[in-house]
């Protein structure tokens, strides 16, 4: 059953279909909202903002169109607006890394002096997408982890295709230039020989 | 490819297929450009750094976040509750003894109508004269006065009979009213029994 042919017979009143359709887009709503919360450490959020993405999206069942855009486009939508709202009321009160309880945790394998510039890694980069402007960064998220096309990134984010390729290029320049100093010190001579030339 | 082309696509070659012939150029070009050549090993390293931080979401999370929306959807409406989980749901014995009864009384409904429309014709009845009221006038003396008498009809004598509904169980008007109340009845129960709690 395609996802129009279920959200007609959702609308009919067989409101049991919704769980199955949930189940179709569950895992990447969730990891989206997660992404879109890590750059600010409130993971912990994801799992209620998922919910609440996925009620928002029930109780407005009747007003999707499927002409405008996609089911899972439409869902992307409110998933972002839902994170963007939460993330202005949250605006102001930074909750510190130790305390979201998802400080970042490398492999056993992993020496210990290996694990502490890998965490330190991973925060860098965590660090460099939050500061990213906030189109830069959904258009970043949806392309680099959810695997979007820009088509619908365009409609996610209202956007012309055009625009979502700059937004991309701005954003992973914007990474790059910021992880520099790290690849810098990782790598003194060869960047040094870059530079040089 | 100049090193200003080459500069551009850095930015969106992580998301050229593989076959884009930009690729064989570009790699055409690095093959040239050393400094073109170490901007893309940055770029392309601050992209793996990107995908590091990808995370994937449990099946098991995505499964309680399913049942915390669909619990939630059902405690807020709870008109949505499909038949089989309804709390108040009738037993299926009495839905079938309720069926059956119903079923007899439109039975019954049924049999009486044709029996009404189709045996039960009503008698032609005597058509009573036209009475005026106005009594011719009998004259003293007169010869005709002996052979004159009152002929008064009985329908119009001014004794009104009390109205009696003449009603019992041979009548199929009868039978037809209380079948209705039986349907009536039985699905009066039925809603009841399903707004009660079990």
């Amino acid at each position: 059953m395609t996802d129009s042919q279920m959200i007609r017979e959702i609308k009919k009143g067989n409101v049991e279909l919704f769980s199955e359709l949930m189940r179709r887009y569950q895992r990447k709503i969730l990891a989206f909202v997660y992404h879109m919360l890590r750059s600010s450490h409130m993971e912990l959020m994801a799992e209620d903002l998922c919910s609440e993405t996925f009620y928002k999206a029930f109780r407005s069942l009747h007003s999707f169109r499927e002409v405008d855009a996609s089911f899972s486009t439409w869902l992307y939508t409110i998933a972002r607006n839902t994170v963007l709202s939460e993330l202005r009321k949250q605006k102001g009160a930074h909750v510190p890394i130790e305390e979201s309880g998802v400080t970042p945790v490398a492999p056993a394998e992993i020496a210990p002096e290996q694990a502490v510039l890998r965490n330190e890694k991973v925060e860098l980069v965590r660090e460099a997408i939050n500061n990213l402007p906030e189109k830069q960064r959904s258009a970043l998220i949806l392309r680099e982890y959810d695997q979007l096309d820009y088509q619908e990134i365009a409609d996610i984010l209202g956007q012309s295709v055009s625009s979502v390729k700059s937004l991309l290029f701005r954003a992973r320049s914007s990474v790059k230039v910021q992880l520099e100093p790290y690849f810098y010190e990782q790598n003194y001579e060869q960047y040094e020989g870059m530079k040089s030339r | 490819m100049t090193c200003d082309e080459a500069q551009e696509l850095f930015g969106l070659i992580s998301d050229l297929n593989e076959n884009d012939p930009r690729w064989r150029q570009l790699e055409m070009h690095m093959t040239t450009c050393s400094d073109c050549a170490a901007e893309f090993d940055l770029w392309m390293e601050s992209h793996s750094y990107i995908l590091e931080l990808q995370e994937e979401a449990s099946e098991e999370k995505a499964e309680e976040i399913n049942r915390n929306v669909m619990d939630r959807i059902y405690r807020e409406s709870p008109w949505l509750i499909p038949d089989k989980g309804k709390p108040f749901d009738v037993p299926a014995a009495t839905r079938k003894r309720l069926s059956l009864w119903i079923t007899g009384f439109v039975m019954v409904f049924l049999c009486s109508a044709l029996y009404f429309l189709l045996m039960d014709k009503p008698q032609p009845k005597e058509t009573a004269d036209a009475a005026t009221g106005i009594l011719p006038t009998g004259i003293a003396g007169s010869a005709e006065l002996s052979r004159f008498s009152y002929n008064i009809p009985a329908t119009n004598s001014g004794i009104i009979e009390p109205f009696v509904v003449s009603m019992g169980p041979t009548h199929p008007q009868y039978w037809m009213i209380l079948s209705v109340l039986g349907v009536a009845m039985a699905l009066l129960s039925l809603r009841r029994l399903s707004q009660m709690r079990k």
